[in-house]
């Protein structure tokens, strides 16, 4: 077996986390060098002696500061968190490291995961790494740090999570692979929650084959996650996918949905350019393109926001500085009828969420009240089946999850993926985030073409394309539930339509 | 662990020899299409994605200035008064408006929050059944006894630590002896706040301290 360079490329990275990230702000913690160096070397020692733990030996990783490291502070970017130091290693961190991988830090990100572009923690914001000194760029969100990290080479790769998007988009941002599987796949034993429904664990890489190289790694039922998959389920949606398409080989043409209600007035012209040639060039290879309508997209959005912010609001609650956080001494008492303990909870919760956070918490708390419970939260609940049911009516392979999943109405009429954009420009500059930051909702709306593939568990992939401009642009490719080997195959196509420009 | 000799050797020349490096700045990889598509193509393309549907403005209050929403501002019966901004805040267990002009903001902030989450109304879900959880229907059928004795089964030795001793207290920044320290006044009983902070647990008294004691090592 050749041997892999492990040592040199542990020690590139050590040393661009050096030079770099004091700039980009992507780690927030990173363990001694030493320790990175050793393992490096243990790991170039098992190529060396042909006995090396998987294809990922010996690879550096990022982890997101919302995922569980033993012995490393877990922050979530969050002052309630700030000093939290988890008992145990999240199921994926701890695959990664039967793997021989080498968790060389922890990344910075949105509190909580709340935000679109790294820049509401409290270790301020990632920078993207194709700013200059002269104007910085935002990074993504809620995973800017991952994708900043495994796009500056400060690393092999990077897990992260997306709820609504979090990964997809900090990687289009950055000009990396971001994918986001199918829900119940990847164990989130160790994730700290944000919106339980939603929740996925996701990974950066340089490359489409280097995600599935990590997919393939972490990719088991976990009986510690209740909303891990089970075996049984697992086969069923194997049987599912090879035995809908049998015809697996590399000439196979792809029917190629375009969803026309992504197509926003507010896409920029190189977004545009990149989303309409990219089509065109699958279309010259042999592939049918088709406009598909997805009416349910309008939607989504706001019924994403609902759903999320209720569960978060209700995750969030077990925040209240006795267990975790800063304890704060009682100063006031009995005042505005509230108790002098209730007021502590409240001090506590002040010091230690941002304002983005406490803007969510009340949002979601208001639709779980009881009077808006069934307008909002269930509502909301209902426009979840439609979108759902949308994709199930658009793609020619059924959902396995659906209970007759035998049905297919559209064999022969249906698509095999969508492709769309991530977001609706490249990444904007940082001033400008800051700027529009006070106004809510004005970050909400970006999030139109990542939430409804978590709306329906779907796994999406945002793999770069060429945008004719300095900074990078993404596409997104969805699939039906399960169906990430054909996921995989078509990224992998997209990413071929580009050659290094030497 | 023994180590090679060769091996450290090449270690140690790699760190050496990448310590003298004198590092350019970042680059990124420059790409560039392989392909270029053709005219017709393109034009088949172009036509589909010709006319943008529809503008996420539209989503916007019509307060907001990018907003481009037609629909009519938010009923008054939806919007947030300083009462409900104040009940709001006590169930989420955050703290009051300090000044007028917060409390201001905030109920502005919520109506915004709100006017755009009200476009869900818009919909007709009459008789759509909720999805609550993306999860294998395929497999569901009615729970009984003995699957929970199973399943319960399957989950022991599986705690949020795998059967490791953990300590609930390790993370907790006040606590004396084997308590969490709560402070409160001095002759205060558990009141439903109490209970709404530490949900397991029996309440005792040290001195002035209320504290809470955890029965077990692996309370939740």
């Amino acid at each position: 077996m050749a041997a892999k360079p492990v040592i040199h490329e542990a020690i590139n990275c050590l040393r661009n986390i050096n030079q770099r990230n004091g700039f980009l702000n992507a780690f927030v913690r990173v363990p001694p060098e030493q320790k990175v160096t050793e393992q490096a070397l243990a790991a170039s020692q098992r190529y060396d002696t042909g006995t090396p733990l998987s294809p990922l030996d010996g690879s550096t990783f990022a982890i997101k500061d919302n995922i569980c490291t033993k012995d490393m502070v877990t922050s979530c970017s969050s002052l309630m968190l700030a000093d939290f130091n988890p008992e145990y290693d999240s199921t994926v961190v701890a695959k990664l490291k039967n793997a021989g991988a080498i968790v060389i830090g922890k990344t910075n990100m949105d509190e909580f995961g709340m935000g679109s572009h790294s820049t509401t923690g409290f270790h301020g914001s990632v920078r993207n790494p194709y700013s200059s000194h002269l104007s910085a760029y935002s990074a993504g969100g809620s995973s800017g740090g991952s994708a900043a990290a495994v796009a500056g080479s400060l690393c092999f790769g990077a897990l992260g999570s997306d709820t609504g998007g979090s990964v997809r988009l900090p990687a289009s941002y950055c000009g990396v692979v971001g994918f986001k599987p199918s829900y119940g796949l990847l164990s989130r034993r160790g994730l700290v929650a944000y919106a339980n429904s939603l929740d996925t664990i996701g990974i950066f890489t340089r490359d489409v084959r280097s995600a599935q190289l990590v997919f393939d790694c972490l990719n088991e039922h976990d009986p510690a996650d209740p909303s891990s998959l089970d075996g049984c389920s697992r086969r069923r949606i194997k049987d599912y996918v090879i035995g809908s398409q049998s015809a697996t080989n590399q000439s196979r043409r792809w029917d190629i949905g375009v969803p026309v209600d992504y197509n926003v007035a507010e896409i920029s012209p190189p977004l545009k350019t990149a989303w309409v040639s990219t089509l065109a060039t699958l279309r010259d290879l042999g592939h049918n393109i088709k406009p598909v309508n997805m009416p349910s997209t309008r939607h989504a959005v706001s019924s994403y926001y609902i759903i999320a912010l209720a569960e978060a609001s209700s995750n969030l609650a077990k925040y209240d500085g006795v267990q975790f956080g800063p304890h704060t001494a009682a100063t006031s008492r009995s005042t505005n009828d509230i108790s002098p303990s209730l007021q502590l909870v409240a001090a506590a919760r002040e010091n230690g969420f941002g304002k983005e956070v406490r803007r969510r918490i009340l949002l979601g708390n208001y639709s779980l009240t009881s009077e808006a419970m069934e307008n909002y939260f269930i509502h909301a609940q209902r426009i979840r089946r439609l979108i759902k049911e949308e994709f199930d009516s658009i793609f020619c392979t059924p959902n396995p999850l659906n209970p007759e999943p035998e049905r297919s109405l559209n064999s022969g009429t249906g698509v095999d993926f969508l492709i769309s954009p991530v977001s609706i420009s490249s990444a904007p500059n940082l001033e400008e985030v800051a700027k529009a930051d006070g106004a809510g909702v004005d970050g909400y709306i970006n999030d139109v073409f990542t939430v409804p593939a978590s709306m329906a568990g779907l796994p999406a992939i945002s793999v770069p394309v060429h945008g004719n401009g300095d900074l990078p642009i993404g596409l997104q490719v969805t699939a039906q539930y399960g169906d990430e080997k054909h996921l995989f195959e078509v990224a992998t196509l997209i990413e071929n339509l580009l050659e290094a420009d030497t | 662990m023994s180590i090679r000799r060769s091996t450290v050797r090449l270690f140690s020349t790699a760190v050496r020899r990448l310590q003298q490096d004198t590092i350019p700045e970042w680059k990124p990889i420059k790409k560039r299409p392989r392909y270029t598509p053709s005219e017709e193509s393109l034009a088949y393309v172009q036509a589909i994605l010709e006319k943008p549907t529809w503008s996420i403005t539209e989503l916007l209050p019509p307060s907001h200035l990018k907003s481009t929403s037609n629909s009519p501002p938010l009923d008054p019966r939806d919007m947030v008064t300083p009462e409900k901004l104040r009940h709001l805040l006590r169930l989420s267990a955050l703290p009051m408006p300090k000044d007028q002009k917060e409390e201001d903001e905030m109920i502005k902030d919520l109506n915004d929050q709100l006017y755009f989450v009200n476009k869900i109304k818009e919909v007709d879900v009459t008789g759509v059944e909720p999805l609550v959880a993306i999860r294998d229907e395929s497999r569901e059928k009615g729970v009984t006894l003995e699957d929970v004795i199973k399943a319960e089964k399957e989950v022991e030795g599986f705690g949020p630590m795998g059967g490791e001793t953990w300590d609930p207290l390790k993370q907790a920044k006040s606590k004396l002896g084997r308590y969490f320290v709560v402070e409160g006044e001095m002759g205060e009983g558990p009141t439903v706040d109490d209970e709404v902070m530490v949900s397991a647990g029996e309440v005792k008294k040290v001195n002035s301290l209320d504290t809470v004691e955890i029965t077990g090592t692996g309370t939740r």
